[in-house]
């Protein structure tokens, strides 16, 4: 029972998304951005820009 | 070429030719109106419920006093930050009356111990650790309900960019740029440590705060290379820490990454407006040090004077308009007021006469003192 508790938290937490990998995803999928460099210039964009709201 | 685009035209070469402190036909007026703007009009600001609204004031404003650039944009919070906050499930700012405000009890949500991980992987850091304990949005464990979530944010920005087009499409020259960041012990202070926190800091850990500004200083500069540089446009740069630092805390704290990123900025083609929230004047000598050109800086409680004999070989200034004055004064005061600043600040260029603080309540200018000024600068103004 305990350990179908720990590798269920085990599964999920390898299945969690973070959340560069969710802002990298409506790069790609919203703004249709492709290059590595302005995806990444995207999420500094939303740290700040939900740091200061 | 219809008016508007002419007026238009010779307004952004005055603008240019300022900001490279050249002298141009006619002393330039700046106004900083956040939402004062509908109040100038009598009317509430609650009742601006969309960007279309937003939009006919500011048009209206524009044709009532002529200014030759506006410093900011006026923000519908009722329209753009309330909405925003909702969707982001937190924040430091609530809205209150249409006004937004900060929340300080929400801010210091970073502790010093945290410095060394910041700066290790500043971005990251933030956005998986730190910011999720203010931020639902960060929270939601379903990955599509965090993606739509992020859309419908996103969409909110857009739906904000539009409206900052709205300035340029209906003639209206807005000094400030797309972009916008703050100073990175600035951004620290605002957003994760408070003034009583970063206060401690600088006594008690000096070298990992300089260094978490540091840290942050490429992220910056690779958010503010998506906008293009305009030779009219500045970024806004607020700036809050300095002011209430001593200048040998402000050298080993402060100038590390404030020169580095300024530096930076400049070099991608940007001009910046620095606005110097309260008095700047013991920092006079640091601020020499900034590249020479590109720099407007806005002087809020500094004799502009002194600004202007001290600061003048580095950045245009802006500023001198007493709001007091505005708020409290006669129409033949601030008229006498205008026309000596004009008179003093004038002369050689390089001089925006400008509001000294913004102005966002109904009782910040009395609206026949602000038309009064608006038509002295807009005749006197012009260079004899």
């Amino acid at each position: 029972m305990i350990t179908d508790i720990k590798n269920r938290e085990v599964r999920l937490m390898s299945e969690k998304v973070s959340n560069r990998e969710t802002l990298e995803r409506v790069a790609r999928e919203v703004l249709q951005l492709t290059d590595k460099e302005q995806i990444n210039a995207f999420v500094c964009l939303m740290v700040y820009s939900i740091g200061l709201s | 070429m219809r008016a508007v685009e002419s007026n238009l035209k010779q307004k952004k070469e005055r603008i240019i030719k300022t900001i490279r402190r050249e002298e141009t036909d006619k002393v330039p007026f700046m106004v900083i109106a956040d939402t004062y703007v509908p109040t100038y009009f009598g009317i509430d600001i609650n009742d601006v419920n969309s960007y279309e609204k937003a939009e006919e004031l500011n048009i209206k404003f524009h044709e009532e006093l002529q200014f030759d650039v506006a410093g900011a944009m006026y923000f519908p919070n009722n329209v753009f930050t309330a909405p925003l906050l909702k969707s982001l499930g937190g924040g430091s700012h609530v809205v209150v009356n249409g006004i937004k405000q900060i929340n300080p009890a929400s801010v210091n949500i970073l502790s010093p111990e945290e410095y060394p991980q910041l700066i290790k992987d500043p971005m990251n850091y933030l956005l998986e650790t730190v910011l999720p304990r203010r931020f639902q949005i960060l929270n939601i464990e379903d990955p599509e309900e965090r993606f739509e979530k992020m859309k419908e944010v996103l969409s909110i920005n857009f739906a904000f960019g539009e409206y900052f087009n709205s300035y340029e499409k209906n003639g209206i020259p807005l000094l400030a740029s797309a972009a916008w960041y703050f100073n990175p012990i600035d951004f620290i202070m605002d957003v994760f440590r408070n003034f009583t926190g970063i206060s401690s800091d600088i006594r008690r850990c000096p070298e990992l705060l300089r260094d978490a500004g540091l840290a942050l200083v490429e992220s910056i500069l690779s958010m503010c290379a998506m906008t293009p540089p305009s030779e009219d446009k500045a970024i806004l740069v607020p700036m809050h820490l300095p002011a209430f630092i001593k200048p040998k805390d402000f050298e080993k704290v402060y100038m590390p990454s404030f020169k580095i990123l300024t530096e930076g900025i400049i070099g991608q083609g940007h001009n910046i407006l620095m606005a110097f929230e309260k008095n700047y004047t013991h920092l006079h000598d640091q601020l020499n040090e900034l590249p020479k050109n590109g720099i407007v800086g806005l002087f809020e409680e500094d004799d502009i004077r002194l600004v202007k004999k001290n600061l003048g070989g580095t950045m245009a200034v802006a500023g001198g308009l007493s709001t007091k004055l505005l708020r409290y004064g006669t129409k033949d005061e601030c008229i006498d007021h205008v026309k000596s600043l004009i008179d003093d600040l004038g002369p050689g260029g390089g001089y925006f006469i400008a509001n000294d603080s913004p102005l966002c309540f109904p009782g910040d200018a009395k609206p026949e003192n602000l038309k009064a000024v608006a038509d002295c600068i807009n005749d006197y103004g012009y260079k004899k």
